[in-house]
């Protein structure tokens, strides 16, 4: 037997797959060849080494994530979400940006009424309708804002629930911490409806709900998109 | 089933439900040769039976995503094992992992032989492990600063392995082309039979055994370089 059928034969031998016969030429082959046998030997710690490579376990965040991509890719389950989500985009447009935008508008029209007529300096029944006017503008910008906000987190719910589990807790907790000053300011204007720095503030954070809840919307669209170029 | 399947195939229950303990039972081989014809095949994770990957699948079909889960923990180990050793990162091997399981599923309708599914499961990883590394020599090939930082971190990994074979040996597995990877890490490292491989990767037997000569060969001719052997 030659080295290089002897060295194929290696192999098999060490996997246990050689014939008898064939294991018994090896044999006589390996006792009278130096480098077949240091061959042997090596392969022989090779495949001791492979067996003992570790075999690693991935994370547990990887499951919610394979199976929330399969309940979208799923073919009910697909139009349903795609058909929900395009009607809550067209929904959103006329009725959550018409609410936003009119909030920011009124927000406008108010702030240029206090500069103008500076209700802190101005004195008797001038000063009451001026205030009196601005609270007005700030309850309906409010008012506003609060439907827009109402319109974006039932668009954003559907989202939500397909979210990579780790984002949406960060989603949760920044949400939380603007209700949680939403609901500080409400608190101290119900105490105090005159307030109007604090009022400014309810504002501030509604607007800053509205851009955040958007943000979502639109990464929840981009995300959509790319999963739909994904293909075997 | 082969022989080995039927010794090392566990109960459909407790295995499909809880993993972990079962594979910590499997004993390996200690010594190579002689082998007996039963530990010719061996396997890190011991297959499903049929009737019960059969279940799975039909399940799985119908959309049982309950069903998928048991698949997925099953073959989450090895599968994760192959791409990590494809990537040498965790997060991107993760990626790949996510990558291989929704095309698995999302196409689980098109598997019209049960005993086919496990084969083609693998050719799917492979595929994607493929196009990663496609993908990572193209960025590479732009990026020169990246490709040195790559190797500088290799290096760090190896120096914690220097003192046992296993570390050496897995150095010398992210160095081999990906056709020899995917074949010495099926076979000699998770215990896939040639006929099992032939069947992920489109070969005959023939091929899958001289692929792997070949790469024990290259393995080999590393481990001399660096004096392991």
């Amino acid at each position: 037997m030659k080295c290089a059928a002897a060295q194929e034969l290696i192999s098999d031998s060490l996997d246990g797959i050689l014939a008898q016969d064939r294991e018994a030429e090896l044999k006589v082959h390996l006792e009278g060849c130096r480098d077949c046998r240091e061959l042997a030997r090596d392969f022989a710690s090779i495949v001791q080494g492979a067996k003992g490579l570790a075999s690693y376990e991935p994370s547990a965040a990887v499951w919610p994530k394979i199976a929330a991509e399969v309940r979208e890719a799923r073919p009910g389950a697909t139009a349903g979400t795609r058909e929900r989500r395009s009607w809550l985009g067209t929904f959103w447009k006329p009725v959550g940006w018409v609410y936003a935008a009119a909030a920011a508008l009124i927000l406008v029209v108010a702030a240029g009424v206090v500069i103008r007529q500076k209700p802190w300096s101005t004195a008797g029944a001038a000063k009451d309708r001026s205030v009196e006017f601005t609270m007005a503008k700030l309850q309906e910008a409010q008012g506003y804002y609060e439907k827009a906000i109402q319109a974006l987190s039932e668009a954003v719910k559907f989202q939500e629930n397909n979210m990579d589990p780790r984002l949406a807790d960060v989603f949760s907790r920044n949400l939380a911490a603007m209700d949680d000053t939403i609901q500080s300011c409400r608190q101290i204007i119900q105490e105090d409806p005159d307030n109007l720095t604090v009022r400014a503030y309810l504002l501030t954070a509604y607007r800053e709900k509205v851009n955040f809840l958007e943000d979502v919307m639109g990464a929840g669209r981009s995300a959509a998109r790319d999963k739909s170029e994904t293909t075997l | 089933m082969n022989a080995c399947c039927s010794t090392l195939s566990l109960a459909p229950g407790p295995f499909l439900t809880d993993n972990g303990p079962q594979v910590a039972c499997i004993s390996y081989p200690v010594a190579l040769p002689p082998m007996t014809a039963d530990e010719r095949s061996w396997k890190k994770e011991p297959s499903i039976p049929l009737s019960t990957l059969s279940l799975l699948i039909r399940r799985g079909k119908e959309g049982d995503e309950g069903a998928m889960e048991k698949i997925y923990e099953h073959y989450k180990r090895p599968l994760f094992s192959l791409a990590y050793r494809y990537t040498s990162d965790r997060l991107a091997a993760e990626d790949l992992l996510q990558d291989i399981f929704v095309k698995v599923f999302s196409h689980l309708g098109e598997v019209d032989r049960d005993e086919t599914f496990v084969a083609w499961m693998y050719r799917i990883a492979i595929n994607t492990c493929y196009s990663y590394l496609r993908s990572r020599r193209s960025r590479e090939a732009r990026s020169v600063s990246l490709s040195e930082i790559e190797g500088k971190s290799e290096e760090a990994v190896t120096d914690g392995h220097e003192k046992s074979l296993a570390g050496p040996v897995e150095e010398a597995v992210q160095t081999l082309p990906e056709k020899l990877r995917a074949v010495f890490v099926l076979h000699d490292v998770e215990g896939h039979t040639h006929e099992e491989i032939g069947r992920m990767l489109g070969f005959t037997v023939g091929t899958s055994k001289s692929q792997l000569f070949k790469a024990r060969m290259r393995i080999r001719e590393f481990l001399k370089e660096k004096k392991v052997l």
